[in-house]
């Protein structure tokens, strides 16, 4: 009992991978089978990519 | 020791939470970033280890070590977690300062909003320069970088709370911009007034000179 505990609970989780324009399409198409946050479910997130050239936008906007 | 890792673990969580519901909230189009989300999931994992340990549902070798190790580990997943929500709120705050005072002039921001240009501005291209130089060295969980986040943690919600003060002062800058197209328009006017004023004495001198002379 206590091994297979210890076989589960001490593993680490899977690395996260990058979020992308496919995961994102592969996330709203699937969205029925999840019951989580509705902005992840309408892909109202942001790819990995997005969120890098929004920073790259708003820092390169000079300030007023 | 087991108890003050524990607390500083938690401690932190509810920092990245309260955070994270704040960086939503900001975001422009509901738009949500799921890399923090990653990290705190990570860092669960480790409490849950923890827990298990604390409760006798696993017996490691050494449970101290075990369990220090853990909160060592979940703390620094929640750091990370807690260094990436700050990086896009700080995103989110300059960019809804700059579509804040959009089409306003230089003079009317200094006249309504003093505090921009003395203290905001300066703020958030410090921020923005310092969270930039982090993110590039990845060295998210050392003391002095932990230190450096409280600090930015600070600086942006007292950046927060005058962006909702300037926010407060619009009316006072479209009034100012109103005022200012007046006294321009006014200006242009005197000077049309006096160019034609000139314009007509110097006609009439030119014209009472030709009569004198004739």
């Amino acid at each position: 009992m206590q091994s297979s505990i210890r076989s589960v609970i001490d593993v680490p989780l899977p690395t996260p991978k990058k979020v992308t324009a496919k995961s994102k399409k592969f996330t709203i198409k699937e969205s029925h089978r999840f019951r989580g946050s509705v902005r992840i479910t309408c892909g109202k997130f942001y790819t990995d990519e997005e969120f890098e050239s929004r920073r790259k936008r708003i820092l390169s906007t000079p300030l007023p | 020791m087991n108890k003050e890792l524990q607390r500083k673990a938690v401690e932190l969580y509810i920092r990245v939470k309260g955070m994270y519901i704040l960086a939503e909230e900001t975001t422009p189009g509901f738009m949500d970033f799921l890399q923090p989300v990653f990290e705190i999931n990570r860092g669960f994992d480790h409490m849950s280890r923890v827990i298990a340990a604390e409760t006798g549902l696993t017996v490691p070798d050494d449970p101290e070590t075990y369990i220090n190790e853990n909160l060592k580990k979940a703390t620094g997943h929640f750091y990370r977690a807690y260094f990436d929500i700050t990086d896009w709120l700080s995103m989110n705050l300059r960019e809804s300062v700059t579509e804040e005072f959009n089409g306003f002039s230089h003079t009317c921001i200094a006249e309504v909003a003093p505090e921009y240009y003395s203290e905001i501005a300066p703020a958030i291209e410090e921020t923005s320069k310092r969270i930039a130089e982090i993110r590039n060295k990845k060295d998210v969980g050392n003391a002095g970088t932990v230190i450096l986040m409280e600090d930015y943690a600070e600086v942006i919600e007292t950046m927060r709370e005058k962006i909702i003060n300037i926010r407060r002062k619009k009316t006072g800058l479209i009034d100012c911009e109103e005022r200012l197209k007046r006294e321009n328009n006014l200006k242009v006017k005197k000077e049309l007034l006096i160019a034609i004023v000139a314009a007509v004495v110097g006609a009439l001198a030119g014209s009472g000179l030709c009569f004198m002379l004739n």
